[in-house]
């Protein structure tokens, strides 16, 4: 991009004003670098709507000389996004089930990007020091932390989807499958961010990317597995805030997507028992395994 | 672009070779002692002993095969420029398993089935795949065989070592 800035303009003939169109010289320049807009909402919707736009900004304030209190005051901002937007996505998912669960799911879900993120943050710092990416330790959780924000604006955004899912009373398996597929979306959304931050840093940025994608993944799965449960059956009694520590998050992934395929099959994870049941309705037995979640 | 040049960059030179085997070294120890955390202390104890042997103690023993590639692949290096190298490599490498330590004893004490294991391994394997591959670039650019064969050696060598420790992981699976 700065090779590019160092290009001449090309010639442009004198021509009569009213034929002037828009000026083309604008596709050969880099975009001008952006500061950080000062107000909260302004950054969220940067971070949101252009994700280069906002790195630049990112850049800018690093750069600048008052970076630090910029850095703090964007941390808060972007803190307060992942409270806000993964604890109404959150309350949406608890409304499956209503009462307390609404109140725990709140609280839940921004606690899991937030321990996934205090894991991962040294791991992401070792693997941008290992990779000599010229990277400090404070940018590199500034920018896992945006990423985070971004990851919970897209799931704020697709809330209403999830809603619309317990709606239709598609099943518990099914709602569960929305919520992953909601994740994944924001995820890539998350990713994007991730990715376009570490590429400008060099060329095994993406490399260090996708250790990263890798890491916060299995820590997040793992993290989301010991806060469960989040959706629960309507026929579910007592739901405790958090269940005992048993299974795992991708063996109940598996348990999940087989029943959503067959409904007359619901396989508890832990012990591997399958009870095939004549058929679909609502008086199944209770469940009691850890796939009830 | 400007975030390389506004963010205080960490050295690139290589570090000394001291500091180099000391880094590794304690990252692997700091790893193997993480992932035993959840198991009580004996476990601590073994993955502290056994992650080194497997990290240093390869690196040590895939060198000399490492110069004899390098020699008759026709590179110029010197066996000190080699050493020096593949030390720098374990100090990246003992960086990594330092920044992994946070996950593993997340895991370690939150994971009680049989992925943990599969994910234990995956890591390893992971981590020494890198480092294997960035020796091999770095000492034996010159020579695409010779790469290939002792990366296929050193590949061998560290799966023969875990073989070696298996029966000593770390990790007791409770279910």
């Amino acid at each position: 991009m700065n090779a590019d800035a160092a290009l001449p303009f090309p010639a442009v003939p004198a021509v009569p004003a009213a034929t002037v169109v828009a000026p083309r010289e604008t596709s050969f320049t880099p975009p001008p670098p952006v500061d950080l807009p000062p107000g909260p909402v302004a950054r969220l919707e940067l971070l949101l709507r252009d994700p280069d736009g906002f790195l630049s900004g990112l850049d800018r304030a690093t750069a600048s000389p008052d970076g630090g209190v910029v850095i703090a005051s964007l941390t808060r901002t972007l803190l307060g996004a992942v409270v806000v937007g993964a604890g109404l996505f959150g309350s949406v998912i608890g409304a499956h089930r209503g009462g307390l669960q609404v109140l725990y799911c709140t609280v839940k879900v921004p606690l899991i990007l937030l321990i996934t993120l205090v894991v991962c943050a040294a791991p992401f710092v070792a693997f941008a020091r290992a990779a000599r990416l010229p990277l400090g330790a404070r940018e590199v959780v500034a920018l896992a932390l945006a990423s985070c924000a971004r990851f919970a604006l897209v799931l704020l955004g697709l809330a209403p989807f999830v809603w619309l899912m317990e709606g239709w009373s598609l099943g518990y398996h099914r709602v569960i499958l929305a919520v992953v597929g909601v994740c994944v979306v924001a995820g890539t959304g998350a990713g994007r961010l991730l990715f376009s931050g570490l590429a400008r840093s060099g060329p095994s940025g993406t490399r260090v990317g996708l250790a990263f994608v890798a890491v916060f993944a299995l820590v997040g799965a793992q993290t989301s597995w010991i806060l469960r449960p989040f959706v629960v059956r309507p026929r579910t009694e007592q739901v405790p805030f958090v269940r005992s520590l048993e299974g795992d998050f991708l063996g109940a992934l598996g348990t999940t997507t087989r029943s959503a395929m067959d409904p007359r099959i619901d396989i508890p994870s832990a012990p591997l028992v399958r009870t095939v049941r004549s058929a679909p309705s609502a008086a199944d037995v209770p469940c009691e395994g850890s796939s009830c979640d | 672009m400007t975030i390389t040049a506004s963010l205080a960059p960490p050295p690139t030179a290589q570090l000394p070779l001291s500091r180099s085997l000391a880094l590794g070294l304690a990252g692997a120890v700091a790893f193997g002692a993480a992932a035993g955390l959840g198991h009580g202390a004996a476990a601590i104890l073994r993955g502290a002993w056994m992650s080194p042997a497997l990290f240093v103690g390869g690196a040590l023993l895939a060198l000399p095969p490492l110069y004899l590639a390098s020699s008759w692949s026709g590179s110029r290096s010197s066996a000190e420029e080699l050493v020096s190298g593949v030390a720098d490599v374990l100090g990246r490498t003992g960086v990594i398993l330092l920044g992994l330590s946070a996950p593993a004893a997340f895991f370690s004490a939150t994971l009680r089935t049989p992925s943990a294991w599969a994910l234990l391994l995956a890591a390893v394997v992971s981590v020494g795949a890198a480092a294997v591959r960035s020796v091999s670039v770095r000492a034996l650019s010159e020579g695409l065989a010779a790469a290939w064969i002792w990366s296929a050696f050193a590949v061998a060598l560290g799966v023969r070592l875990l073989v070696a420790l298996a029966h000593h992981l770390p990790l007791t699976v409770t279910r």
